[in-house]
């Protein structure tokens, strides 16, 4: 992988690449993963009247901002953590599989900024494409999956995402990194809604 | 009475379930941590006081060992399957593999289903099942129906819950104490 579009999931790939990016942007792309998620998660939890979604949106601010400090980063990654909720929780939402996804990229990309760890970077970005994969499913009858998942067009939104937010990091400012992500999310919020 | 002549397939399958078990388990899951450490132990000690007496009689048959060593597999498939997962989702997400008579295995997790990763180990000669919003326990048996296989043992990463052994009990099932561990007659 370049910074291209990419074709298909490829972690190994993925990973490869993160490996060669300096630390602080290896946060910068696992924000940009949760960012794509938040609209998913903020529609959810305003839907369930969820009261959790401000911290979680103030926990991926945190990761965003280059003023913030290991400690703060740590904190809050705990703190989000504790918000992921079991699948089998019987008050969970509906679509409780993206909440999960959400708030877990958000923790990926808050230990990033503590590890600088290329496989907390990975973990981030398979958050996004199994929140996509979810989107996808749902469309399947029960006791069967999707196979051909490349052709779908949540898992195409995702896979250019992540080409694109590899390449944003080289050649774009942090503001249109962010602006990308958001608008992505809102994208696959878009498709979310549309399935 | 060696140690080897009180083992039904039940008891010899729990043991090395509830051994294993009590390994993994004490690295991953935050909320049953510990407890499923303390219950498996005292579950393999109790099922082995409260079966072993009765089967003192009995010599371990090809058949105990044959359910002994699949359920082992089992528990290595569920183990697999929950390590596909990232460790956030590892703590929030249940897998569950059945075993069945015809030979097939059953993959299931619940709620949001087995993702991507999960489904990559289960390619061949296994049944994937999908239910959305249901536990991996109902899923796997559910699945199991449908694709006209006949259960037999099943593993599962987090204990089974009052409701799903109810519903394996209701199908001619037994659930393990410790709830990690199902079979069917």
């Amino acid at each position: 992988m370049t910074g291209e579009a990419l074709i298909e999931y490829d972690e190994a790939a993925l990973a490869a690449r993160v490996a060669r990016l300096p630390g602080a942007e290896r946060t910068l792309l696992a924000a940009a993963c949760a960012e794509r998620l938040m609209p998913l998660y903020e529609w959810i939890a305003a839907a369930s009247g969820g009261a959790a979604a401000a911290s979680v949106r103030s926990a991926l601010d945190l990761a965003w901002s280059a003023s913030t400090s290991r400690e703060q980063a740590e904190q809050a990654q705990l703190e989000v953590e504790e918000l992921v909720p079991d699948e089998d929780d019987e008050d969970a939402p509906v679509d409780v599989a993206l909440v999960q996804n959400t708030i877990a990229a958000v923790a990926y990309a808050l230990r990033t900024m503590g590890s600088h760890d290329a496989q907390d970077v990975v973990w981030a970005a398979r958050q996004l494409y199994e929140a996509a994969d979810y989107i996808v499913q749902r469309e399947a009858p029960n006791q069967t999956y999707i196979a051909d998942l490349e052709q779908e067009a949540p898992i195409q939104l995702v896979l250019r995402g992540l080409g694109s937010a590899v390449e944003d990091l080289e050649s774009a400012s942090l503001t249109q990194l962010r602006e990308r992500a958001q608008a992505d999310g809102d994208a696959l919020l878009a498709l979310f809604k549309a399935e | 009475m060696g140690p080897v002549s009180i083992l039904t397939p039940t008891t010899l399958a729990v043991v090395l379930i509830f051994g294993r078990q009590t390994l993994v388990r004490g690295t991953g899951h935050r909320r049953f941590r510990g407890v499923a450490m303390v219950v498996s132990l005292l579950a393999s000690v109790t099922v082995l006081l409260a079966v072993g007496p009765s089967a003192a009689s009995a010599s371990t048959t090809p058949h105990a060992v044959v359910a002994a060593e699949d359920g082992a597999r089992l528990a290595s498939r569920t183990d697999g399957l929950t390590g596909a997962l990232d460790p956030i989702a590892q703590n929030s997400r249940t897998s569950a593999v059945m075993s069945t008579r015809q030979g097939t295995d059953v993959l299931a997790s619940g709620g949001r289903d087995l993702s991507p990763a999960q489904r990559a180990l289960g390619q061949g000669d296994n049944v994937l099942g999908r239910l959305p919003g249901a536990h991996a326990e109902t899923t796997a048996m559910d699945a199991a129906g449908k694709a006209g296989l006949t259960p037999w043992q099943m593993a599962v990463s987090l204990p089974i819950c009052p409701a799903c052994q109810a519903a394996i009990e209701g199908s001619g099932g037994t659930v393990a104490p410790g709830g990690m561990f199902a079979w069917w007659p």
